[in-house]
């Protein structure tokens, strides 16, 4: 009887967020550093633990912030 | 990790303490029902969940399970106590007291709180309990071995975001905001396009404005409604009421009241229901769970309504939909409301000026006096939080009457101040509607970011499925190998475990007799259920992080038949070599064979003592051998206590002969297999003249004194054996004397030195094997 290999250790690299960001940004068109402040976020705090109603606000705070367009967008 | 050993003390069914020694090794307990099996099993139990035993929970066992806890009767001067020992040598000490509660101490690193209980136990009634739960229960019980709980607090926190996003940024009230300025244009410009809007303000420009080079909308909108203001300020003041009541005559105060009023009937004829559906939704959310598994048809649990389960997701998005059209509906009546106050304060604001005191003294000494009265009273922002009928009905009163009266008493204006009030308007609406065009782009903005997150919440669920997808592939695999392993050459084979289309739902396929099927409650016995529970525990097992730990069997066998029995044994020595397996059984038959068949390096051995009170306890029998089971009857059932002693012989002599390979008489059919134990017993005799050979200085003569046991044996069990199955006929002291024989019969192919049996080890070549110490030996193929 032969049976597979009983230990998958399951990998979980960075490549994956970076896909799933891709992914997100063909859905909705955001600035670039929306996408690199959730990339940051994905790969260690927002996988820790539930955030706390304060973090939740800072972050989100945070991307309206990055979504914003810059002054010399606005003049342009 | 390995138990080393397990202590007991007036915990469960123990009373002065009893020890499970294992050394470290795997271990098969044998127990006839109630001898304190599971108390042992309790015990790990207990350690892992932190004091509570599933089986126990009940509104009998107290608040922290004590009346099932302790022994009934323990004295007063003893505690309940247990401890396990581990091969580090530390230990766990758990202390239970009179109420319950405990304390524990030791073996820190072993972190024994942290086992998945469902990894490491398996007992009897939780054999087919995988197989039985819901699939929303399959992937819970699966979820720590996808190693995924970080991304779902991932995709929880994502979607905590998109919430605070939306509350921070004010969006919903910035789409109400929007939603009103929108419904002003129409009014103003119909269904013209901004492009059209912007050209008719730069006809305005030209025209207010010649001679400046403004080119953006918004400014030229500004710098129009300034030359529009200067031109009014030099007009008459005839004209400039005329201007005044023009304002308040282009106030259309009826039409907003009836749009309010539509949306409370719209409102009304949705909420009521939605009402009643939602304590609908609270009576019928408890048992849609259940329902989905078993059911044809469910309650809706946001409306109701019976509907069929395979059109509940259609049910529910239209429920969703209808949902969404009464938030409309409240979207609209506040936007109507939000209309209906600026119109009021308009209609203040324009009355207060002082281009219309005159008209409005004259006025006031008509009807008219009562409604400037209200007018002046009424706080229009107040209707913003408030507005009942009454409010509606008394501005329907009120309203209207002034503004009729106004647009009667300009419409004597000039021509050409009807030209100004007419592009003032246009002016003023043109600007509203590019300043809302700055507000529909930072909608746009909040909305993107809630679609992006919303999106990136959905790509790492979309992740969770696929890792959790192939982690379901690769223990399918294991399942169909150990299926197949018990299940050689059956036509129910391809057992698996699939992902349904929800999310959060597993279950388990299998083909039978070459037709695939969705479940295995569709066609499989209650036997071959509980095999695939086994199946199924172990393979998660081998999956579990810490898959050194030691796996408790609890009676997980009982309704196998015995050929599946015997591929279990295959299935744990070849798959299970290096973990430490406590088996617990009270299958009599199973348990000798396993005796035979697992490897004595790895495996020990121990039998319990039937139970008799819970003064003495749990308690180990001396021997391996279950005569002690027999002994039980001896009190009151001298003929059981002989025919159980007579079944024990069938059993173990078979046994005996298979490892020594006698040879028997082919017999056809199952006869063959129902060889009773005088055959194997006969043959022993016959071949041990030749082949059982007991060392004597240097000589290895032939064991007569073994011989004359088995012969003692064979005398009993043909005369008081044969009775006791058949006339029932036995006294107590033949009883134990055939019991005696039997016993000692056996205990000849053991070594009394090294205590390993005859067929231990190799002795030096083909035809030999022996004891350990080679005092004992027996010759093949020599009879």
């Amino acid at each position: 009887m032969t049976i597979g290999p009983s230990r998958l250790r399951i990998e979980q690299p960075v490549e994956w967020i970076a896909k799933r960001i891709a992914e997100a940004k063909k859905a909705a068109p955001v600035s670039e550093a929306v996408a690199s402040l959730l990339e940051k976020q994905l790969s260690g705090p927002l996988r820790d633990s539930a955030l706390r109603r304060s973090e939740l606000a800072d972050l989100a705070e945070k991307l309206i912030s990055a979504s914003a367009p810059s002054k010399s967008e606005g003049k342009s | 990790v390995r138990i080393k050993a397990i202590r007991l003390a007036w915990f469960r069914g123990a009373g002065d303490p009893v020890t499970l020694t294992t050394e470290g090794k795997s271990m098969g307990i044998y127990g006839a029902n109630g001898a304190g099996k599971s108390t042992f099993v309790d015990s790990v139990e207990y350690g892992i969940r932190d004091g509570k035993i599933n089986h126990l929970i009940s509104e009998y066992s107290g608040r922290n399970q004590e009346k099932a806890v302790r022994n009934t009767h323990t004295p007063a001067n003893r505690g309940t106590e247990l401890s396990i020992a581990f091969q580090d040598d530390s230990e766990l000490n758990i202390k239970i007291e009179e109420n319950g509660s405990h304390t524990r101490s030791g073996a820190d690193g072993i972190k024994l709180q942290e086992w998945d209980y469902r990894r490491t136990v398996l007992r009897q009634d939780e054999v087919a309990e995988f197989v039985r739960s819901r699939k929303g229960e399959k992937y819970s019980a699966l979820l720590p071995l996808f190693g995924l709980h970080d991304l779902e607090i991932a995709a929880e926190n994502l979607r905590q975001v998109s919430k605070e996003i939306v509350r921070q940024s004010n969006v919903d009230h910035n789409r109400g905001a929007l939603g009103l300025i929108e419904a002003k244009r129409r009014q103003a410009f119909g269904r013209d396009s901004v492009e059209s809007i912007e050209a008719a303000v730069a006809d305005l420009h030209k025209k207010y404005c010649p001679g400046t080079a403004t080119t953006v909308g918004h400014e030229r909108c500004v710098e129009v409604q300034t030359a529009l203001h200067n031109r009014i300020r030099a007009l008459t003041s005839d004209n400039q009421r005329h201007l005044a009541l023009r304002a308040v005559a282009e106030l259309d105060v009826p039409s907003v009241v009836k749009a309010i009023r539509d949306a409370n009937a719209r409102l009304a004829d949705s909420v009521e229901p939605l009402i009643a559906e939602k304590l609908a939704v609270l009576q019928s959310a408890d048992a849609l769970a259940g329902q989905l598994e078993t059911e044809d048809e469910l309650r809706c649990p946001a409306c109701g309504r019976p509907i069929a389960v395979n059109q509940f997701k259609a049910h529910l998005n239209s429920e969703q939909t209808r949902l969404s059209e009464i938030i409309s509906f409240f979207d609209g009546r506040r936007r109507a409301i939000g209309t209906l106050v600026d119109a009021l304060k308009s209609l203040k604001t324009n009355l207060a000026k002082t281009d219309l005191v005159e008209w409005r003294t004259e006025s006031a000494k008509t009807v008219l006096k009562s409604h400037f009265d209200w007018l002046e009273k009424c706080d229009a922002e107040s209707y913003r939080q408030t507005l009942h009928e009454d409010d509606l009905s008394a501005i329907e009163l009120h309203a209207p009457p002034v503004i009729g009266a106004a647009d009667e008493a300009s419409r004597n204006m000039p021509p050409s101040v009807a030209d100004l009030a007419k592009d003032q308007a246009t002016a003023d609406a043109a600007k509203t509607v590019f300043e809302s065009q700055v507000l529909a782009a930072e909608i746009k903005r909040i909305e993107d970011i809630i679609a992006f997150v919303t999106s990136l919440e959905m790509g790492v669920r979309a992740e969770i499925r696929e890792r959790a997808h192939a982690v379901i592939t690769e223990i399918s695999t294991e399942i169909s190998a150990m299926w197949k392993a018990l299940h050689p050459g059956e036509p129910i084979e391809n057992v698996r475990l699939y992902q349904s289309k929800d999310d959060k739902a597993i279950d388990i396929a299998l083909r039978f007799y070459g037709t695939e099927q969705d479940s295995p409650r569709l066609t499989l016995s209650e036997g071959y259920r509980n095999s695939l529970g086994l199946c199924i525990f172990l393979a998660l097992a081998k999956r579990e992080a810490g898959t050194d730990r030691p796996l408790i069997l609890d009676d997980v066998v009982v309704s196998l038949d015995r050929n599946h029995r015997g591929m279990i044994v295959g299935l744990l020595e070849t798959q299970f070599t290096d973990r430490q397996i406590l088996l617990f059984t009270h299958d009599r038959d199973w348990y000798a064979e396993l005796r035979h068949q697992l490897d004595p390096r790895r495996w020990n051995f121990k039998s319990l003592l039937p139970y008799e009170t819970p003064e003495l306890g749990i308690r180990w029998s001396s021997r391996t051998t279950s005569f002690d089971d027999a002994r039980a009857h001896l009190k009151d059932r001298p003929d059981s206590a002989g025919n159980d002693a007579r079944k024990i012989m069938d059993v173990e002599l078979a046994l005996i002969g298979e490892e020594l390979q006698i040879k028997l008489p082919y017999r056809r059919g199952e006869r063959n297999d129902l060889r009773i134990w005088s055959e194997f017993l006969n043959r022993l005799r016959a071949d041990g003249k030749k082949c059982l050979q007991k060392m004597s200085g240097n000589d290895f003569p032939v064991y007569a004194a073994g011989l004359a046991l088995l012969d003692d044996a064979d005398r009993l069990l043909v005369s008081w054996g044969n009775r006791s199955s058949h006339s029932k006929d036995v006294e107590r002291n033949e009883a134990v004397k055939l019991i005696d024989a039997c016993e000692k019969a056996l205990s000849v192919f053991i070594c009394q030195g090294c205590k390993k049996p005859v067929w231990f080890a190799d002795a030096g070549g083909a035809e030999w094997v022996q004891c350990r110490c080679g005092e004992l030996r027996w010759r093949y193929g020599k009879a």
